[in-house]
């Protein structure tokens, strides 16, 4: 009884050990299918990558292409370049096949992704609208995302003209938006009228100073005179940060 | 004599359930490895698309290139990635044609373990579509 416990004592070790390598493999599977796990992750991750991307590329080129119309370029320049911009982003994708379109907006008051307004009532508008559908499909399924860019410049100005010590003091109030938030301006010029219906760059004038207040908002003052000019239209033009160029006009407030 | 054999077996069935611990052991290790070299990799992805796409919020990083200024773009990316981190970066044009004439990079890559950053970029001006490649990894 005692010779057969003495031979079996070396089995239970092996026994043992062969337990314990089991497992030591088991969890080694465990960890394996987490990775598995993980790599789904990171190919989802990958997608996001490459949507997230595709936004903010689709976003500059609508900047880039609304600069260029709002400063005298044709207008198809937004449509022709989103269909290049279309072809590139379908052959640069290699996870699996991506369909790639988009709408130039015709929703009022935009006509063919724009909406281009440059008012006398002291309001002007350059905006851009584009609604873009991504598609992408792999082995694991299919992901769409439809998203929608807008980019808007907007200026609202006021003049108010005071006739003092036979000069006309004019005060002009600048407020520059991009997509309705407050922005500040790369460029800005202010043009007065004179009494024979003639532009005059205000900029020229040693009279002429222009505060920033760091807020979206300017303040132009000049004077002009000696002939008294009621009505006077005061013309204000700018480039925001982006290069989008945008003017608006109105009449002088006299007080 | 009987005595001895038995102790030399028992030595031998120690040595060999040692054996069986270790090669199980031995051959869950490059699973480790791999699991935690991923996180590593994963981290330096992200890192990599967020500099680029913080360098192409504003159009900037088309700007660059389509000056051709690629000294000044491996200026920014010296900034922006975190130290121990080696870059390189390739520009393409349409036509998947290298544009950069000089290398834009902070070191040699090579023996490493690298990721790759496809990233698509558009230049405001001009309207010209680059693929930029930024390849990263960790210096040892």
């Amino acid at each position: 009884m005692r010779k057969i416990r003495k031979n079996n004592s070396g089995q239970v070790l092996l026994l043992a050990a062969l337990a314990m390598a089991f497992i030591i493999s088991s969890v080694m599977v465990y960890v394996y299918q987490t990775s598995q796990n993980i790599r789904w992750e990171e190919r989802s991750s990958q997608l996001n990558s490459f949507i997230r991307n595709v936004k903010l590329a689709s976003r500059n080129l609508v900047i880039g292409s609304l600069a260029n119309i709002s400063w005298g370029g044709s207008n198809e320049t937004l449509g022709s370049n989103l269909q290049r911009w279309e072809s590139f982003v379908e052959s640069h994708y290699y996870l699996g096949e991506c369909a790639f379109s988009f709408e130039l907006s015709e929703d009022y008051p935009y006509s063919s992704g724009l909406r281009i307004f440059w008012g006398t009532n002291g309001f002007g508008v350059s905006s851009a609208k584009v609604d873009y559908s991504l598609n992408l499909t792999d082995e694991n399924g299919e992901t769409t995302t439809r998203y929608s860019v807008n980019v808007t410049t907007h200026i609202t100005i006021n003049a108010i003209s005071q006739w003092l010590w036979g000069q006309h003091l004019i005060n002009v109030t600048i407020h520059v938006f991009n997509e309705d938030s407050p922005a500040l301006c790369e460029n800005l010029t202010v043009y007065y009228k004179d009494q024979s219906g003639n532009w005059h760059e205000a900029g020229l004038l040693d009279s002429y100073v222009l505060e920033d207040y760091g807020n979206g908002t300017y303040l132009a003052r000049f004077t002009v005179g000696p002939l008294r000019v009621y009505n006077r239209e005061i013309r204000v033009e700018c480039f925001d940060q982006r290069e989008i160029y945008v003017k608006a006009t109105t009449t002088c407030q006299d007080v | 004599m009987h005595r001895n054999k038995q102790g030399q077996i028992r030595v031998l069935e120690a040595f060999l359930a040692t054996a069986v611990i270790f090669s199980a052991l031995l051959l869950s290790r490059p699973i480790y490895v791999a699991f935690d070299s991923q996180d590593d990799q994963d981290s330096l992805y992200n890192i990599g698309l967020n500099v680029l796409v913080q360098l192409d919020r504003e159009g900037e990083l088309g700007r660059l290139i389509n000056h051709r200024n690629w000294t000044e773009i491996a200026s920014r990316l010296s900034i922006l990635l975190p130290l121990g981190v080696s870059y390189n970066l390739t520009v393409y044009d349409e036509e998947s044609e290298i544009i950069n004439n000089s290398s834009i990079s902070n070191g040699d890559l090579n023996g490493r373990n690298v990721i790759s950053i496809e990233y698509l970029l558009v230049d405001r001006a001009d309207f010209n579509f680059y693929v930029v490649r930024l390849q990263l990894a960790w210096m040892k």
